[in-house]
């Protein structure tokens, strides 16, 4: 109910309520903007513009709808524009690659390394994650987003986000697992 | 993730990224990095004019009318204090426009920048016409405070960039230049103000004092005049408590206008200044303040702003601010309606046809509680409705603001229970709330969800007794009314859809006492997500940094959604958050179920103002709620779940 009322006053120019917003919404707004950057000098000045882009747009907004969407939205936004100005391939747009994971069964073995074995420990698989798996998995457990969230970010189906999610966590589990027998193996 | 194995993953895989990305900003950074780079703000898109014109010819002093053209409603926004850095944002705003860093991005987060040149129109006439004389009655002499020079003014109003300012050297008064103010397109309904602000008016504190100038106008659409607003203290809700002494409309020679006012005893600051509405423009010389004798006689005093202003809408949307859920300039819009009123010669429109499900539409005045403060105050309005497919309403609200920031509800009735829907002659409305001591301000007004016509009029507020039954939620002082024998005094039906439900209590079934509270969903029933909350709004002071307990008896017959007991938090920060046992499965209740006991335990953080319990229904059935009890618990007693985050 508050979250309506800061926004309302932030539509009409109260700059007080509009510093409330953002701190609320700066941790979010800044790590998305990171993994989707992969650089934190441009993920700044994206998320710096990003914000100055929700202060103008502000009295557009629908009060009563989520605000979280909305901002991630213009996040993405000023992420690509930055990537485009700087020709950085931030943000995949090969809509084939994405259909594809749904039907190449090799995808399984590209995810689980040489050999289809788990690695050795959880760092070397971490370490040897496509991009794409790791920005997945960076949106997740570092940005803290829910997974539409990241579909609608990484503009992929929901349904390839939670299976490149599945996948890659398992692989991460079978790694772990490993890791830790062979410690416990060496007490 | 459930495991410890996953745990220990997700661990380690937050650690990967911030070692990679970095550690999460400090909450602050963003904000310092652009608070100095916050420029204009979009305009919100124009109120589209209603079709047709019609009434007599305009003249000059007459009082609102359909002008020629056909009626241009002005979009008026409150007037916001200004923040004493105004002027430079303002120059701000202009640098920014001449660096042309306004760009379309993939949202069509678009400005449409005004290619004129500035300056004074060089095709108005040059004329410097005598003064006119002075009103019949001899206004009191003053003691000039200050003389406001063409250079003092201030551009303000939210919609700077469609209105040009500046210095008029060829229309004097006098000898002397004056200032003008211009809107710039006609398919703006905009409003924007020559202000100049009285800082040092705590020195007047109490004291009567005159704002008056010397103003022309050239063809002004809907209306302009000078303003002040008292209290203008800048953490402080919108408050209109501008008031035009004569509005002035379409093209006008060089007259006197004055408004007299009695400051508050905690003045600080008065803006002053001249408001356009609409299409035209309007020059100002020759503005003064002067010090009144205690006893002159004063168009406004402290204690006469606190009624609503502009109530039946006879000087159009004077005094009332509006705005529509979502932006977009199709689907909905407000009018100002003399074809139809209630009475009087004019009623306020609200109309939508293409509006989505939650979009809205929505009016709303500010004022003071002050004399309500304490006390039971009923407001009403009348309302007519046509083919209204959403939900009409009209809304009251009173709420106070924290000091350390943040504004508190304290009480509210939006009619979700009782809202106005299909086609219905005038009937009129009340509502009544308790208003709290702490209070400072009322809000009231009308929205439509949803498509349909609906048009309000004639509001009024007035204080009652005891014996006139509350309606909405009030926040309360402790918990009450907890075993519901008798009324549901003390609870309110909110949620999402309360007026799907019918709410009593009932005395054939209770687990203590003579009665029990009940919600039973209407039939027919409109959708399988509706619920609703019988819900007690309480003043957190006793419980915050505590361990707490809310516990209640429940029954339910044929529930086919969910049901259960509730407790929620609300943080000065804006926050809140819901423990709702009808959310988990192994504690809510659903089907056909017998009295069971209930609880749930939180811990209430410390910016906590306001806790609120009660019952939760899902969908279809009936439910009862008995025996409820609230209490402190030492940290041994576990919590039920860790609550979720609301989103508002």
């Amino acid at each position: 109910m508050n979250e309506a009322s800061v926004i309302q006053r932030a539509q009409s120019g109260d700059q007080a309520a509009f510093h409330e917003l953002v701190r609320a919404y700066t941790k979010v707004s800044a790590l998305t903007a990171r993994v989707l950057l992969d650089n934190a000098a441009d993920a700044e000045d994206a998320v710096q513009e990003a914000w100055l882009d929700v202060w103008r747009g502000l009295p557009t907004f629908q009060v009563g709808r989520p605000f979280r969407p909305w901002l991630l939205a213009v996040v993405k936004n000023r992420c690509h524009m930055l990537a485009r100005r700087l020709k950085i391939p931030a943000l995949p747009y090969d809509e084939a690659s994405y259909g594809a994971i749904e039907t190449v069964p090799s995808v399984e073995a590209s995810l689980l390394g040489a050999g289809g074995d788990a690695f050795e420990d959880l760092q070397a698989a971490l370490d040897a994650l496509d991009p794409e798996n790791a920005r997945i998995l960076a949106l997740r457990f570092y940005a803290d987003l829910q997974l539409n969230e990241i579909a609608e970010l990484l503009d992929m189906p929901l349904n390839t986000v939670k299976t490149r999610l599945r996948r890659t966590l398992q692989l991460l589990r079978e790694s772990l697992e490993r890791e830790q027998r062979v410690q416990n193996g060496k007490r | 993730m459930s495991t410890n194995l996953d745990n220990d993953i997700e661990q380690r895989v937050q650690a990967h990224f911030t070692d990679r990305y970095g550690a999460p900003p400090e909450p602050d950074e963003v904000w310092i990095a652009i608070s100095g780079r916050l420029g204009p703000q979009e305009l919100p898109p124009a109120v589209t004019s209603r079709d047709g014109a019609s009434g007599t010819p305009h003249r000059p002093g007459d009082t609102w009318l359909p002008l020629p053209g056909g009626p241009k409603p002005a979009q008026v926004r409150p007037s916001y204090v200004k923040h004493p850095l105004w002027r430079s944002f303002v120059m701000a705003a202009s640098v920014v426009l001449a660096l042309g860093v306004l760009a379309a991005g993939a949202l069509g987060l678009a400005y449409m920048l005004d290619s004129r040149t500035p300056g004074p129109n060089a095709v108005m006439p040059t004329s410097v016409a005598s003064p006119q004389t002075t009103a019949q009655i001899p206004e009191p002499p003053g003691q000039v405070i200050v003389e406001i020079e063409p250079d003092d003014w201030s551009l303000s109003g939210m919609l700077g960039l469609h209105h040009k300012n500046g210095i008029d050297t060829s229309i004097t008064y006098n000898g002397k230049p004056s200032a003008y103010l211009k809107a710039l397109s006609s398919e703006m309904n905009t409003y924007a103000e020559l202000t100049n602000i009285l800082s040092n008016a705590e020195e007047y504190a109490g004291k009567r004092i005159r704002f008056s100038a010397y103003v022309r106008s050239q063809d002004v659409q809907h209306l302009a005049g000078l303003w002040a607003q008292l209290d203008a203290i800048s953490d402080e809700a919108p408050v209109f408590d501008g008031v035009q002494n004569r509005p002035i409309q379409g093209t006008t020679d060089w007259r006197k206008y004055s408004l007299t006012m009695e400051l508050p005893q905690n003045a600080t600051y008065v803006p002053v200044g001249l408001l356009l509405y609409g299409e035209g423009q309007v020059w100002i010389a020759d503005a003064r303040i002067e010090l009144l004798d205690q006893n002159a006689p004063v168009l406004i005093t402290p204690g006469s702003i606190t009624t609503i202003y502009n109530p039946s809408f006879e000087t159009g949307l004077v005094g009332w601010r509006w705005w529509h859920t979502p932006g977009g300039s199709s689907g909905g819009e407000l009018t100002v309606d003399t074809d139809v009123a209630h009475s009087g010669d004019a009623s306020v429109q609200l109309r939508a046809d293409q509006l989505e499900r939650g979009d809205q539409i929505l009016l709303a005045q500010t004022i003071r509680a002050a004399t309500y403060a304490g006390k039971r105050v009923r407001v009403s309005a009348y309302l007519k409705s046509e083919n209204v497919t959403g939900d009409a309403v009209l809304w009251f609200g009173a709420s106070m603001r924290h000091p350390g920031g943040g504004q508190i509800t304290l009480a509210i009735d939006n009619m979700g229970d009782r809202p106005v829907r299909g086609t219905a002659d005038w009937q009129k409305h009340e509502m009544v709330l308790d208003i709290p001591t702490e209070a400072s301000h009322i809000d009231v007004g009308a929205i439509l969800s949803g498509n349909g016509k609906v048009w309000v009029d004639d509001f009024a507020i007035e204080e009652v007794g005891n014996d006139v039954p509350t309606t909405g939620i009030s926040m309360v002082e402790q918990p009450s009314n907890l075993s519901f024998d008798g009324d549901l005094a003390g609870w309110g039906r909110t949620g999402w859809a309360p007026g799907a439900y019918d709410y009593s209590t009932d005395t054939s079934t209770a687990y203590e006492g003579e009665s029990s509270a009940r919600i039973k969903s209407k039939s027919p029933f409109e959708g399988a997500d509706q619920y609703t909350l019988l819900e007690q709004y309480l003043n957190a002071k006793q419980y915050v940094g505590k361990r707490v307990r809310v516990t209640g008896y429940l029954k339910s017959v044929d529930v086919r959604g969910v049901a259960g007991l509730f407790l929620r938090t609300y943080d000065l920060s804006g926050g809140q958050s819901v423990v709702d046992l009808s959310r988990l499965e192994d504690k809510q209740v659903t089907g056909t179920t017998d009295w069971g006991k209930y609880e749930v335990v939180m811990d209430v953080p410390d910016n906590t103002y306001a806790i609120s319990y009660g019952l939760s229904i899902t969908g279809q059935g009936e439910v009862w709620l008995d025996a409820l009890a609230l209490e402190v618990v030492g940290t041994d007693v576990p919590v039920t779940a860790p609550p979720g985050p609301v989103a508002p």
